[in-house]
């Protein structure tokens, strides 16, 4: 028990870095996923040809391969990037990739009627998505989105593979020091449970918030 | 301008082509609708009727021929050399003179009866929220759904459903008013309170055109009956006439499908 | 400015070539195994007593909130800390990749038999099929059927997850990428060949997936 209250801090320090990753990836990484689910749904053929690419390009290759590509190649290319920002920009790219499925799917599952219907009273493009598209398509979304949060969670752990100090990092430091495996990595996937449920559980109090649909 | 001097036809269509690949749905169509008059629309499926329809409010779009509504131009506008497409603010403002009535009534499901006919009060005839609840809730009484102002379409039958489709159509206070099978996907028992709905609208002097395998309510409400078959309209003419006197083989054919409705 | 030179990356190329079909070979390995397990937790799942029931479920929640990267290292250097230490690396990860992909399997098979619609099984116990011959000739043969779209999808995913066996010196393709780079510093060449290796072979994965599912997969 002295041990884990020692290597506490560590802990934590590691916690929060992993948080701190998992919010950066998912802030700006959802933001992208945005402008690329509405390319593929509403764009002109070059922005949705775009998008497709982005996409079925990132669904064939691992997270990990990315991460590295950036972390030694950015400076390759001259470019200098902290072991930090290139798990972050990588991870971002694959989350983006995500959401934008996510989005499209959520939205192509709307029956055709409802865009008829909205046509039929005369509502503009941007209405008929605001008030009929937008709010049925939150429902189907907001569960798929929070299983992408519970993957950028998971996914960053990947970091520590490029020696950033996050959770993972912390406790692997910690069971090559005091031998006490079983302990720190129940220790470890108690915590990562921890944060991923909630976050489902969050979710699903969400849903029931927007479901009518 | 596209204004067309014809006075008192609230549609006119000239020659309307719409093809499908190499498939031509609509082979020429011509129809003139006056204000008040009920046309009804019948024929075999795959005969072009719903086509028509949504080419008229635009949810299709046309190759060739012109549509006017209350005199003008559908969709498109007089180019350099042909049809040249409107921007959807203004396809959207048209849409708002046209009334449309779905066989699968398309409520919007996330909002009650009352919001559903308010929606295009408020964000298309921009009328102030209390003018919208009163002359929504005043439209909502009139097709019978009084007690059911605050309801999800979820716990509304399908009659009533489409009842609140048809007041959110004719609460926008349309030129004209389409309705493409709009009790096909009803139960038979459901079936008459959608028609008294749609005929005591005709009555009050609304122009309809009507998609329809309701003989009975073509023969008795519609004061004309057009007949299409494989793109064209084959014959047209007063209910009495196209029943008891059917000219062409098609729509002989065509009828004989239906028992003699007492 | 960087010298593009690519020669090192294609003389190694047989190095990328041997990691990228240990990575199928490993992915295959831990599908099976994993739909093993996820068949027996299904069923259990579906119609064991309480407690089985309930094992089932913290092992599918268990495992589908933790990081892969956290069960490697449980199984390779937890492992032989608390006892258990025979397993090699190869072995470790193929062993963690199937407790991975098992909780996620068990989930597509409990959909999958409970979407066997309830007149096929009728039917069986209309002809006299007794519980374990309608299970193994009803049940399961049209199960397959229905999940055979997640289970490639499942597939394609094991074998991205490969990569993370370079973690533990797994010799597979992202190894070898590794490798490559600190021999030679060939960054961007090695990285954007083994990126389209990856693509390549999902790419492929996927296509003969479409393929088996035009043959096999049932909409009801």
């Amino acid at each position: 028990m002295d041990v884990v209250i020692a290597s506490g801090p560590l802990i934590l320090r590691g916690l929060l870095i992993t948080l701190e990753v998992s919010v950066a990836v998912l802030l700006l990484g959802t933001l992208i996923g945005i402008a690329g689910g509405l390319s593929l749904l509403y764009g002109g053929q070059p922005l949705r040809l775009i998008a497709r690419v982005y996409v079925d390009t990132l669904r064939g290759i691992p997270q990990l391969v990315l991460i590295f590509a950036i972390f030694y190649g950015f400076p390759a290319l001259g470019l200098q990037v902290s072991a930090i920002v290139a798990g972050i920009l990588a991870l971002r790219v694959f989350c983006g990739a995500h959401v934008s499925e996510v989005i499209r799917g959520g939205v192509g599952s709307i029956p055709r009627g409802q865009m008829d219907a909205a046509q039929g009273i005369g509502l503009t493009f941007a209405q008929r998505l605001r008030y009929v598209i937008f709010p049925q398509a939150l429902g189907r979304i907001l569960p798929a989105w929070v299983n992408t949060a519970v993957e950028v969670v998971k996914a960053s752990s990947l970091v520590s593979l490029v020696s950033v100090v996050d959770l993972m990092m912390a406790i692997q430091q910690i069971v090559g020091r005091t031998r006490e495996a079983l302990l720190f990595y129940a220790v470890a996937a108690l915590l990562y449970f921890v944060i991923n449920y909630t976050i489902s559980v969050i979710g699903v109090r969400l849903e029931k918030r927007y479901a009518c649909t | 301008m596209n204004e067309m001097p014809v006075t008192g036809k609230v549609v006119v269509i000239e020659g309307l082509v719409k093809r499908f690949g190499a498939l031509d749905i609509l082979s020429g169509v011509d129809l003139q609708v006056s204000k008040g008059e009920v046309v009804v629309i019948v024929g075999p499926s795959g005969s072009g009727k719903t086509t028509l329809l949504r080419c008229i409010n635009f949810l299709e779009e046309y190759q060739d021929g012109r549509i006017y509504v209350d005199g003008r131009l559908v969709g498109y506008r007089e180019g350099g050399d042909g049809l040249v497409r409107l921007p959807d603010r203004v396809i959207a403002g048209m849409r708002a003179d046209v009334g449309m009535v779905f066989q699968s009534f398309n409520l919007f499901p996330h909002m009650t009866a009352l919001e559903n006919v308010m929606l295009g009060l408020t964000r298309v005839r921009k009328l102030p929220p209390a003018e919208a609840r009163e002359r929504a809730t005043s439209w909502l009484e009139r097709v019978g759904l009084q007690d059911k102002l605050q309801a999800h379409p979820a716990q509304l039958s399908g009659g009533q459903q489409q009842r609140v489709a048809i007041a959110r159509a004719v609460a926008m206070e349309p030129k004209v008013m389409l309705f493409d099978e709009a009790t096909s996907a009803l139960d038979p028992e459901l079936v008459g309170e959608v028609l008294g709905v749609m005929e005591n609208l005709a009555r009050s002097g609304m122009t309809m055109l009507v998609v329809t395998h309701e003989m009975r309510f073509a023969r008795e409400v519609g004061h004309r009956i057009v007949f299409m078959d494989k793109g064209a309209i084959v014959e047209q003419g007063a209910p009495m006439q196209i029943f008891e006197q059917p000219q062409s083989e098609r729509l002989k054919a065509f009828l004989g499908h239906f028992a003699k409705t007492s | 400015m960087y010298q593009f030179n690519w020669r090192p990356v294609f003389d190694n190329f047989d190095l990328l070539l041997k990691g990228l079909l240990l990575g199928i070979g490993i992915a295959v390995l831990a599908l099976a195994i994993g739909s093993l397990l996820g068949l027996i937790a299904a069923f259990g799942r579906a119609s064991g007593p309480r407690p089985v029931r309930m094992l089932v479920a913290a092992y599918v929640e268990g495992v589908r909130n933790i990081p892969l990267l956290l069960i490697i290292y449980f199984v390779y250097f937890g492992l032989p800390l608390i006892g258990i230490g025979v397993l090699d690396n190869l072995w470790s990860f193929v062993f963690a990749l199937a407790i991975y992909s098992g909780a996620y399997l068990t989930e597509i098979f409990r959909a999958g038999i409970e979407a066997v619609g309830k007149g096929h099984i009728e039917a069986g116990k209309a002809i006299g099929l007794n519980r374990w011959q309608r299970i193994r000739f009803v049940t399961i043969p049209l199960m397959f059927r229905i999940v055979l779209p997640s289970l490639g999808k499942t597939f394609i995913a094991l074998f991205k997850d490969t990569s993370l066996a370079s973690a533990i010196a797994v010799p597979e393709l992202t190894y070898g990428a590794i490798r490559i780079n600190v021999n030679t510093w060939r960054v961007i060449e090695v990285y954007v060949v083994v990126g389209l290796l990856y693509l390549a072979t999902c790419y492929a994965i996927a296509s003969a997936l479409r393929l088996l599912e035009r043959r096999f997969a049932m909409i009801r």
